[in-house]
């Protein structure tokens, strides 16, 4: 499995891949982007299986990325990793085409229970 | 919920949010508050973010000492002290704390005003003053071993 971690602050993919690991996805291949147009680089050059996207970021920020994954024909399994967590963010992103929106601060057992519900093997 | 028009529910609402990122990303039991005062020193480094809504207009910040934002920046990057933490790295940590913190607001906030939209943080090295537009309320914390200001300045309407 590879998953593409999208965030345009390097402590947070840190703290995200720490989390992925320590939630049983140490297996997992990993890549990451700092925003949604290298988001988009990643998407074709690493097909990834699952994208855990930032949502507020410069350049292309998160919805931005998933809404043109969608309309490019993408239908990558995409969740966003976020501080944007008001159930109207939640309804947006789930709108757009987002599997789950993790809503920060989270931990290891967030990761593994909203992964798991969502089905993401 | 306390009186919105009230700077200072907006800093409980800023030290509640802190308190929910020691307790569960940190992995910690909480956050002590120290006082309630604006910092005095000068040259604090740290990190702003705005919260702009449709009823009020906030800089919400978070600051101290370099040697405290360091301690911060490793709590949350999971460091040991003995690990090289360089300074794009720090100021790239306490940005994404007050990021966390900020989306904590937000979400407690959000029934006071629906409009209410983050910024993206700013980290600096300066000193803090309200200006005649503004209003300010502080609480100096230990959040993660780390003494900093948790700090709301709000445009006067």
């Amino acid at each position: 499995m590879k998953i593409l971690i999208v965030d345009d602050s390097k402590a947070m993919r840190m703290i995200v891949l720490r989390h992925l690991r320590q939630a049983g996805y140490g297996d997992a291949d990993f890549c990451e982007a700092a925003n949604g147009l290298e988001g988009l680089s990643q998407v074709k050059a690493e097909s990834p299986d699952l994208i855990l996207s930032d949502w507020n970021m410069p350049e292309m920020n998160g919805l931005e990325f998933l809404r043109k994954l969608r309309s490019d024909g993408l239908d990558t399994a995409f969740g966003f990793v976020t501080s944007e967590g008001t159930p109207d963010m939640h309804m947006l992103a789930r709108d757009s085409g987002a599997l789950f929106l993790i809503a920060k601060p989270f931990t290891v057992d967030t990761f593994r229970e909203t992964l798991d519900a969502a089905g993401v093997v | 919920m306390d009186d919105p028009t009230l700077v200072s529910t907006w800093l409980h609402a800023m030290v509640n949010s802190a308190e929910e990122l020691a307790t569960s990303t940190l992995g910690l039991e909480g956050i002590t508050v120290i006082n309630e005062a604006l910092p005095k020193e000068r040259d604090f480094p740290g990190s702003y973010v705005a919260i702009v809504g449709d009823s009020y207009n906030f800089e919400y910040g978070i600051a101290g000492s370099w040697d405290s934002c360091a301690v911060l920046a490793r709590a949350l990057l999971f460091m040991e002290p003995e690990e090289e933490l360089s300074e794009d790295d720090l100021a790239d940590a306490v940005n994404e704390v007050i990021n966390i913190v900020a989306g904590g607001i937000k979400r407690r906030m959000s029934e006071i005003d629906t409009g209410l939209k983050l910024g993206l943080p700013a980290f600096f090295n300066g000193t803090l003053h309200p200006t005649s537009h503004q209003e300010a309320a502080a609480s100096k914390v230990d959040l993660a071993g780390a003494e900093v200001y948790l700090m709301v300045f709000r445009h006067r309407t």
